[in-house]
């Protein structure tokens, strides 16, 4: 074990270079082209827990859903029956470190018959569909739980759908699929089976396709313990073009359907009476399509896709009825298709022309992740943990290798760069040759809990241990100022900063090893920095070409605690103003006060960088304290309940003008009412009540618990309550 | 119908064209006249043409993406299988087939267009004609379809098609057309066009009656479906006619008369051969030279992007030499405005959009505009010390995208640039005046290019397009590159220099074409073929002597393109006055007279700086690169009010259209009022400085005051009428600084400022 040591040394210094280009948006479930293969050069072929492995993270919760990639970023969707949320996570590629965890949703209620409540917990996660990247954006689904758009940059949610609610015994399997305009839903219940295009920019429907199959099974599932059972389905869509024309291949339960993805079109579709849980992603190939069905009655059907109207008759170039498998998707190569059973983990090649079988070899172990193909070589992830290496070739093969993690794989696998990305059911691995994890790293290897989150649960168990993680927080921002940085670009959240704080606490208790002394840097006010803030200034000169201007600033909207020093008061520039906003600066005459939305500042030159997301400049009245909810000395240290009408509702902050105020018994505050018929600004909405947060409008009136726990800064925190009340 | 059938037998027996070879197969409605003819009609060679010049497959009838009545073909048709599928496909309720086997006439496909059944887009021949047999002869006779050829690389190509039946698709070589001109003399005069197809099997067919026809300016001739040709009015322009994949471009010519005066050098040199030829062909008389001021600012505006300064515009009046304007081309080739001013048109001309360049994640630290910056700065130092137009291109074509040459990799990285066919298309479009666009979806019936053709060419840039870090590719290739030549690929290769090589190659038809074009678009408001960016068969050069010599000398100077900028503005025909005479009124496509035109969005933003800054502060307000729109500025200043108004590009499609030249009730209403031209006026430091010797009572002299304002704005000396009015003006406000901004306003609001004549 002594070299190992010396190979760890090694190698951390190889990981400071950069992955390389190929497949670097496997953005979709199964990869740029949906059908499982990577164009790498080479990814690793042989690996353990130890060898060739980068990194290994731990995800909490439970998801099925594979992993997304888009550049540095890879994106995860996961869900906890426990505290009841849906999230999405961020990690980075070169590190494993989670750079972004997003509660998405509450889970809503769900009604499951009992017939179905004993196997749906292992039959499906409650994360199971695979987001979608799409440049700026990612497209996270949990079926009838929610759709949503959130951006990729920020993880603020541009758009959801919750209003899609169908009667799912078995959750959503399905993934989302994206292209220029839409996204692409399958939605296949007990009860209601349609399919669903939304605006990609708006999430409104842009069409809805009734299914519309109707079979034998139908009457004869009625009055049984699970009617419409045969209606479910768990595939994802493939999006192929025939012909100059585009095709959306989504598989239904019993038939298989191509729309037309600008109109939702019903272009033809094949019946498959039998065949429904179909969850195997339709590949396009040697002018057919593949398409796996489940169900009572599987099989492995080739379909032509130059027809019109019901081709069932005519189109089915030809059908491998049992040998094919429930789950995993199959694999086209040239005029081979290669494919893996679910049970006893079977894999077939076949001539993919006419569906002859030239080989079979079975691989043991329970197949649910779709293979992987990469430079002749077959990946197959087993749910015993078994990732097994298989040349592809025309003869019956052997195995090159076996790896053995200590895991289980339900997700299928994705590459970025040279690097696997396998998802296990509770860890995040990045395989990748030439790594290798060092014997304390496994050793400390957390096992996923629960996630803390700083709400009512959360506070409830700090109370029990005595331990004001809150008040610990807001003393580290200030003592920090690099983590409140971190918290203001969005790149951390409060309740990971409070797991941060408790992990180091309990470090420090035992005493740190030195290896996991990664402290944030410090240096807060040290060159060019994000800074997004809200700036409000006199200005006092101004450059309508070069888009600069100086202001002398009287008020900044931001949470980071250097900003008052170092910008109120002071006469500062700002620059990088462009495009429409110099028409702005034209009409806005010296003297008049700005309001301008900053993103960066430069420390050294003290200057101002013009924000490029949500912009504003523009004239606003002269600054007046309590215009902007700076509130009354007499009122600082609040704790208690304010309500009042919501001037305004922006960035997960409230500007609320209040009309009354109920101390608790830990206020602070000299004379609670100073705040009477003042603004006071609440933030905080983005840890707390973020999707009520969504639907505060100015002009509502609210009742909202707050805490001013430092006193010298403007903004108050809001807590646990938060509910719309009458006037 | 015999009269036009002997007609075009005579023009046939008449000409003795290079292609009077066999005997051509006699037209289909000619074979088709009776009923009881034993011919098969083909279906790509008489199915398809016929519905397409019946117009049922346009995308107003069947050809829309919805299709019609249920019924849908493709867009023009040059999807054969599709059509059959579709043609043999029931009708939408199922009662009646579209194509009926058994009984031919009760087809859909005769009894619609007929009107035996009722049809929306109503009768298009009679019960009888030769249209209705063919139709019929083709469903008789089993209503065979086109089997694909050889599917060759294209990835689409190989989708299965089950109805292979039929004879395979057949390959046109050509499209003759007799005559090969047509001369007309008095509006009335008729001449009837025939074209005969040639197929790649050896036979030749006369189609003319298959064939589609438009004219490309109907107040000089009209067409008729029939080919025959009708004389409008005077003028000169081209008969397109469109038959399988084939695309021929007839020109026709009806002189404006026979000129008897010409003020035309009997010596010409350089363009003014061509040009002159042309106009005396046309009978055009040109019209006389400009003045000497109006070539200043012209020039001025067309080479550097910049107004004359009130000196300048003295001392090259006061000039009395005859190479003046010579002289003054060469000085101001010289100038950083020429180069700025061209950096900027290049830009356009390649996209350099700050948006699309900047990373997603840099963006709050101006990455955008520091790129575009670059890129526009990567121009200008190239354009500045004259290097070859063919290496500035190759700098961006075969830059190193990990930026390890001195080349330009940022033309690759746009976010525009998302699937190796948006970099298809934008090569062509930048380095070639060609549309991909329509070829992304269809083959366009006007356009050469097929879905083949284009998918090929945006395999190149598969690896580029994809990585945007990588120029190399992973496999071996083969590939078409635009008709021209297979390109073998092998891994490694950057795939962008066998494009380059060809580019470069003297006979290459667009590389240089497109260049010159487009920088003689730019001097004489409209290109030889226009719009610049469209070299389609359709759209041919309105005079093609000229361009092939501009594009032949500009490769033999070297792609000098001093060389180009000297031949245009030193010409007689770049010097002519905008006024027109009796013959070239209505003369827009020969050159025959200035065209004024809308001065561009960046040189009305910088004119008006000129106009109103001080005197001592005239050069730097010229020079200073950082503060000019046609300089720094370019990308910043892209969205704002006044570039919008008056139609700056933002580089974010590709299309020469992009930059809006035409003017508009809102530009009048901008220079009325709008707060930067207020501001101008109202921070001019000229008016200051006017101010400032009026406050300290030295005694001002009105008139030399007011012909200062003309000299600034539109770059000569007034009238003796307009002097007098401005003076009585001058006379009538409190001070002579208030009645001189009221002139500077009133002259920033004239036509002659905003145009440049």
């Amino acid at each position: 074990m002594k070299s190992s040591i010396l190979v760890v040394a090694f190698f951390v210094t190889a990981s400071t270079s950069r992955l390389p280009a190929a497949d670097s948006h496997w953005n979709q479930f199964r990869g740029p082209e949906g059908d499982g293969v990577s164009s790498a050069s080479r990814l690793p072929i042989q690996f353990d827990e130890f060898k060739n492995v980068r990194w290994k993270t731990a995800i909490a919760g439970s998801g099925w859903s594979s992993p997304v990639i888009w550049d540095n970023e890879i994106w995860l969707t996961t869900g906890d029956l426990q505290t009841g949320q849906l999230r999405a996570l961020c990690v980075d590629a070169q590190t494993g470190t989670i750079t972004k965890d997003i509660k998405v949703f509450e889970m809503l209620d769900r009604v499951v018959d009992p017939a179905y409540e004993a196997d749906s917990p292992h039959l499906n996660s409650p994360a199971t569909p695979t987001p979608v990247v799409d440049d700026d954006y990612i497209y996270v689904s949990y079926g009838s739980q929610g759709i949503a758009c959130l951006d990729r940059e920020t993880g603020q949610r541009r758009w959801e759908r919750r209003d899609l609610r169908i009667y799912q015994p078995v959750r959503q399997g399905s993934s989302p699929v994206v292209d220029r305009q839409n996204l692409y839903l399958a939605f296949d219940g007990n009860d209601q089976q349609f399919f669903i295009a939304l605006d990609k920019r708006t999430g409104r429907t842009r069409w809805r396709a009734d299914r519309n199959v109707q079979t034998a099974l139908d009457a004869k599932l009625q009055g049984t313990s699970k009617p419409g059972d045969n209606k479910k389905s768990f595939a994802t869509a493939q999006l192929i073009t025939v012909q100059g024309q585009r095709q959306l291949i989504a598989p239904a339960g019993e038939a298989t359907i191509a729309y037309d993805p600008d109109s939702g079109d019903e272009i033809w579709r094949v019946m498959h009476p039998g065949g429904f849980n179909v969850a195997a992603r339709p590949i396009h190939a040697n002018g057919l399509v593949y398409v796996i069905t489940s169900g009572i009655s599987q099989a492995l059907l080739a379909i032509d896709p130059s027809g019109r109207g019901d081709v069932t008759d005519t189109h089915v170039a030809w059908s491998l009825p049992r040998s094919s498998p429930n789950i995993p998707s199959p694999i086209v190569v040239g005029k081979r298709l290669f494919m893996v059973t679910d049970k006893g983990g079977i894999v077939r090649c076949l001539d993919a022309t006419t569906g002859d079988e030239i080989w079979r070899e079975r691989l043991g172990g329970n197949h649910w992740a779709s293979p992987l193909f990469n430079q002749r070589r077959l990946y197959f992830c087993g749910k015993n943990g078994e990732v097994v290496v298989l040349p592809a070739t025309m003869e019956s093969p052997e195995p090159e290798a076996r790896n053995q993690l200590d895991a289980s794989f339900i997700a299928s696998p994705a590459v970025a760069g040279s690097s696997l990305i396998l998802r296990s059911r509770t860890h995040l691995y990045c395989i990748a040759d030439g790594y290798r994890r060092s014997e304390e790293a496994i050793a400390d290897e957390s096992r996923p809990k629960a996630h803390l989150v700083a709400d009512q649960s959360s506070a409830e168990m700090n109370a029990s241990k005595e331990i004001d993680w809150d008040a610990i927080y807001e003393k580290a921002l200030q003592s920090n100022p690099a983590i409140g940085r971190k918290v203001d670009a969005g790149d951390a959240t409060k309740a990971q900063v409070i797991e941060y704080l408790q992990r180091m606490r309990s470090e420090t208790g035992k005493g740190m090893s030195s290896k996991s002394k990664k402290q944030p840097k410090p240096g807060a006010t040290k060159g060019n920095v994000n800074f997004y803030a809200i700036v409000i200034g006199r200005l006092m000169s101004k450059d309508i070409e070069l888009g600069e201007l100086e202001l002398n600033i009287d008020f900044v909207l931001s949470s980071a605690n250097w900003a008052k020093e170092r910008l109120v008061g002071k006469r500062v520039r700002l620059v990088g103003v462009a495009g429409p906003f110099l028409d702005n600066l034209l009409e806005i005459k010296r003297g008049e006060t700005v309001k301008v939305r900053t993103g960066s500042y430069d420390a050294d030159a003290n200057t101002l960088g013009f924000g490029y997301k949500f912009q504003v400049l523009e004239r606003t009245p002269p600054f007046q304290p309590s215009d902007f909810g700076v509130p009354p000395d007499e009122f600082r240290g609040f704790q208690g309940e304010l309500g009042g009408k919501v001037v305004e509702a922006l960035g997960y902050e409230v500007l609320l003008e209040v009309s009354e105020s109920k101390s608790a018994h830990n206020s602070q505050a000299l004379d609670a009412t100073a705040i009477h018929g003042k603004r006071i600004r609440i933030e905080g909405f983005y840890i707390h009540h973020q999707e009520m947060f969504a639907d505060l409008h100015a002009g509502d009136f609210i009742r909202v618990s707050v805490a001013h726990r430092q006193r010298d800064r403007d903004a108050v925190s809001v807590t646990n309550v938060l509910r719309k009340s009458d006037p | 119908m015999l009269k036009f059938t002997m007609i075009a037998l005579m023009v046939w027996i008449v000409s003795t064209g290079p292609h009077a070879l066999a005997e051509p197969i006699m037209p289909a409605s000619q074979r088709f006249v009776t009923r009881e003819t034993a011919d098969v009609p083909d279906f790509q060679r008489h199915v398809i043409p016929l519905l397409g010049k019946l117009g049922c497959n346009s995308a107003a009838c069947h050809g829309s993406f919805q299709g019609q009545g249920g019924f849908r073909l493709s867009l023009f048709g040059f999807d054969f299988s599709a059509d059959h599928l579709a043609l043999h496909a029931r009708s939408l309720d199922h009662s009646d087939q579209r194509v009926n086997l058994d009984v031919p006439p009760q087809s859909l496909i005769v009894s619609k267009p007929t009107e035996q059944a009722d049809h929306e887009g109503g009768q298009l021949f009679e019960p009888g004609s030769w249209h209705h047999h063919l139709l019929l002869r083709w469903i008789e006779s089993g209503g065979l379809g086109t089997k694909p050829a050889d599917p060759g690389p294209a990835p689409e190509s190989e989708s299965a098609y089950g109805h292979s039946v039929g004879a395979t698709h057949q390959v046109l070589i050509d499209l003759h057309y007799e005559p090969t001109a047509i001369q007309f003399e008095a509006p009335g005069d008729g001449r009837s066009l025939r074209i005969v197809a040639q197929w790649d099997d050896g036979t030749y067919e006369d189609v003319t009656c298959l064939t589609r026809f438009r004219s490309n300016d109907d107040s000089v001739v009209r067409v008729d479906a029939d080919g025959v040709a009708t004389a409008v009015g005077p003028g000169d322009t081209h008969i397109i006619a469109f038959y399988d994949n084939g695309v021929a471009a007839i020109p026709v010519v009806h002189p404006y008369g026979t000129p008897d005066e010409w003020h035309i050098e009997s010596n010409p040199q350089g363009v003014d051969r061509f040009v002159n030829a042309k106009l005396r062909q046309v009978g055009l008389v040109p019209s006389k030279p400009c003045t000497d001021a109006e070539f200043l600012r012209r020039v001025r505006i067309d080479m550097t992007g910049t107004l004359p300064t009130p000196e300048e515009v003295t001392l090259f009046l006061q000039d009395a030499s005859e190479d003046k304007r010579n002289r003054k081309v060469d000085e101001l080739l010289q100038r950083s405005t020429y180069a700025a001013w061209w950096a900027n048109k290049l830009c356009d001309f390649t996209g350099c959009n700050p948006k699309s360049i900047s990373s997603l994640l840099e963006v709050a630290r101006e990455e955008g505009y520091v790129k575009a910056s670059q890129w526009y700065d990567w121009i200008y130092d190239r354009v500045a010390r004259n290097e070859p137009y063919d290496r500035l291109a190759a700098g961006m074509m075969l830059a190193d995208l990990a930026g390890q040459d001195d080349g330009m990799p940022l033309f690759w990285k746009r976010q525009s640039l998302q699937e190796p066919k948006d970099t298809a298309m934008s090569v062509a479009h930048a380095f070639l005046g060609i549309q991909l666009q329509c070829a992304e979806c269809h083959k366009h019936p006007f356009d050469r290019w097929s879905q083949s053709d284009f998918n090929q060419f945006a395999q190149f840039f598969d690896s580029i397009t994809k990585s945007k870090r990588r120029a190399e590719v992973s496999d071996h290739m083969e590939l078409r590159l635009l008709r021209s030549e297979r390109i073998q690929l092998q891994p490694g290769d950057d795939p962008r220099r066998p494009i380059m090589e060809w580019m470069r190659m003297p006979d290459n038809p667009w590389f240089a074409r497109a260049f010159v074009n487009r920088v003689w678009a730019s001097y004489f408001h409209r290109g030889i073929v226009d719009p610049p960016d469209q070299f389609t068969p359709a759209n041919p050069p309105s005079n093609p002597p000229l361009l092939d010599w501009l594009a032949g000398g500009f490769i033999d100077s070297g792609y000098d393109m001093k060389w180009l900028h000297r031949q245009i503005a030193t010409s007689d025909a770049y010097q002519r006055s905008w006024r027109p005479n009796a013959t070239n009124r209505n003369d827009r496509r020969n050159f025959s007279r200035s065209i004024p035109r809308r001065v561009p969005a960046e040189v009305v933003y910088d004119a008006m700086k000129q106009a109103t800054a001080a005197t001592e502060d005239q050069s730097e307000v010229r020079a200073d690169l950082r503060r000019r729109t046609i300089g720094h500025l370019s990308m910043r200043m892209a969205g704002t009010h006044a570039m919008k108004v008056f139609g700056k590009p933002d580089r974010s499609i590709n299309c020469d259209c992009e930059r809006v030249n035409e003017p508009t009730l809102l530009q009048a209403i901008f220079t009325q009022n709008d707060p930067l031209v207020r501001m101008r006026i109202a921070d001019s430091g000229w008016l200051f400085e006017v101010e400032r010797l009026e406050d300290g009572d030295v005694s001002l002299n009105p008139n030399r005051l007011a012909r200062q304002v003309w000299l600034r704005t539109v770059g000569r000396h007034p009238r003796t009428s307009e002097l007098d009015r401005a003076t009585a003006h001058l006379a009538s406000t409190s001070s002579i600084t208030e009645g001189l901004a009221d002139l500077m306003w009133a002259m920033l609001n004239t036509k002659e400022f905003l145009l440049n004549h």
